[in-house]
């Protein structure tokens, strides 16, 4: 297990940069005299296969950039590249999942997850294959042909994974998922995201505000900073994997990322 | 949350008609007693006669015999043509309104001006246009269904969850598919209670049509009727009216459901 993880970080480590993104700057002006600066000159290039943790507090802009890089709202200034190309309007290549519950409430479990498949070039049995597989993998089997209405907020947000994942994005973009779950269910839906990772080896762009979350699953943590939101740091995660909440390491790497956030 | 579990289901089914028994028992006593003169209103049992000659007789034996079937395929024929045209204007309309803020401030202003003026004003308008009949009472019927169905597809597609149509385009699903999948099941609830007050609306204006002096259709036999002072051949167009307007909000409702998924699961 450890020498698979062990090459699995030293793939990274060689692979090219996939996602790019420089001098990226928004501001946003409700009377066009006094514009509020939410980002300002974010650069930073993401490598395949990596997980990186936006990590900042509240009003720091990591959501607007995340939207950003998502297509849901374009930059004032600066690019985003996605393997050399300008990213333009959403698609499937960058797939976001949301803090909040944005399931189709009319679909089920089952309907949900084949929702972005509908127009791709796939026989209805490949299809339904595939969807069951997915199924799986989040450990919901038994509860594919139920609404939204009548599942938890943690299952919820594992039907929000299966959805994107089917669909093999570049990049899968994270907003605080797991921020509103208790931290029993958190926990499990971070082991499960690690599981995921681990089998496909996406590139995860994750936001959160949780220091004890970013340690956990981060290569890499991005420390930003409020008013105008900026990159403070940009620190690498050498712990080994899978890490432990409970041991020393982990325990020291937090402090310090927390010592390094109550300065920000 | 239910207090009588065990005979829920039979209360639940027999509720319905507690106001209607009601009424009828307190109607009947009220004739028996003969406290109210029958050219006001007849007994029941009269009532009923004149039901039954009027749907169940062979045409020609009397005042109004047999002419039932004439007259509910005339007006049902008249309501779904004005219905049918003004959900399908209705519908679009409503949810381009709703999501393009052009559309909404271009059409917006017009449709609410329109929509000031009650229908009655326009019947001597539709009558010099259209003359007398089908024309002019589906006119009235879409005119009048057009502004409930308009509004509620808008409110629909305005309340549409942004974040749910966020969703769909990072899962590649954009602008036509879009509307299908993802803004029309969203805008449902909205749509279905247009679409059924509109039908309410429908038979409403289809009597003020047939008020004109068309021979045949429900509203024409009500007007006939009180040209004779047949009160008892008043109330059975009334009754009908009444019954066939529940058929059709029932049959609407549940097309709606056969056809639609997010009608099937609506919260």
């Amino acid at each position: 297990m450890t020498a698979r993880l062990h090459l699995v970080d030293q793939r990274t480590e060689a692979m090219p940069a996939i996602l790019d993104v420089a001098a990226l700057s928004k501001q946003f002006s409700t009377n066009g005299i006094n514009p509020v600066v939410v980002l300002q000159d974010i650069r930073f290039s993401a490598r395949r296969g990596e997980m990186i943790c936006f990590l900042g507090r509240s009003g720091c802009g990591k959501s607007t950039l995340l939207k950003i890089l998502a297509g849901f709202i374009p930059p004032s200034s600066g690019s985003v590249q996605l393997n050399g190309r300008p990213v333009g309007r959403p698609g499937p290549d960058r797939c976001v999942v949301f803090q909040e519950d944005a399931l189709f409430p009319w679909l089920t479990v089952k309907e949900n997850i084949a929702f972005g498949l509908k127009g791709r070039k796939l026989s209805r049995r490949e299809r339904e294959r595939e969807v069951d597989r997915f199924v799986s993998l989040v450990g919901l089997d038994g509860f594919a042909d139920y609404l939204p209405q009548a599942i938890s907020g943690g299952m919820k947000q594992r039907v929000s994974l299966a959805r994107v994942l089917i669909l093999q994005p570049e990049v899968l973009l994270m907003d605080e998922p797991f921020a509103a779950l208790d931290a029993q269910t958190r926990e499990e839906m971070q082991n499960l995201l690690l599981d995921l990772w681990k089998e496909f080896s996406h590139t995860v762009l994750f936001v959160t505000h949780d220091v004890n979350e970013a340690v956990l699953l981060a290569d890499r943590i991005i420390l930003m900073e409020k008013a105008p939101g900026r990159i403070r740091e940009d620190i690498t995660i050498k712990l080994p994997r899978p890490r432990k909440k409970d041991s020393a390491p982990f325990f020291n790497q937090c402090r310090v990322m927390m010592a390094k956030i109550n300065q920000v | 949350m239910n207090p009588f579990p065990s005979n829920a289901g039979w209360v639940n089914r027999i509720s319905p008609w507690f106001l209607p028994v009601v009424f009828f028992l307190t109607w009947f006593a009220v004739s028996e007693t003969g406290m109210v003169p029958t050219y006001l209103l007849p007994h029941p049992k009269d009532i009923l006669a004149a039901a039954s000659t009027y749907i169940f007789s062979e045409a020609g034996q009397g005042p109004y015999a047999g002419r039932f079937f004439k007259d509910l395929v005339a007006s049902s024929l008249r309501v779904v043509s004005g219905f049918g045209l003004a959900a399908s204007a209705g519908i679009p309309l409503g949810l381009l309104s709703g999501r393009i803020a052009a559309v909404n401030r271009m059409v917006g202003m017009t449709i609410n001006a329109l929509r000031a003026v009650p229908g009655i004003s326009w019947l001597p308008l539709a009558m010099v246009w259209f003359g007398i009949g089908l024309k002019t009472t589906v006119f009235l019927v879409a005119l009048a269904a057009f502004f409930p169905i308009y509004l509620n597809a808008e409110a629909g597609a305005r309340q549409v969850s942004p974040i749910l149509l966020q969703a769909g385009a990072m899962m590649g699903v954009h602008r036509l598919r879009g509307t299908f999948a993802i803004l029309i099941p969203a805008a449902m609830p909205q749509i279905i209670t247009g679409l059924r007050l509109g039908m309410g609306i429908s038979w409403a204006y289809l009597v003020l049509g047939e008020l004109t002096g068309v021979p045949d259709g429900l509203g024409a036999l009500i007007m006939d009727a009180r040209m004779l002072g047949r009160i008892d051949v008043i109330i059975v167009g009334i009754l009908m009216i009444a019954l066939i307007g529940r058929m059709c909000d029932l049959g609407l409702n549940q097309l709606l459901r056969l056809s639609f998924k997010s009608a099937r699961r609506m919260p």
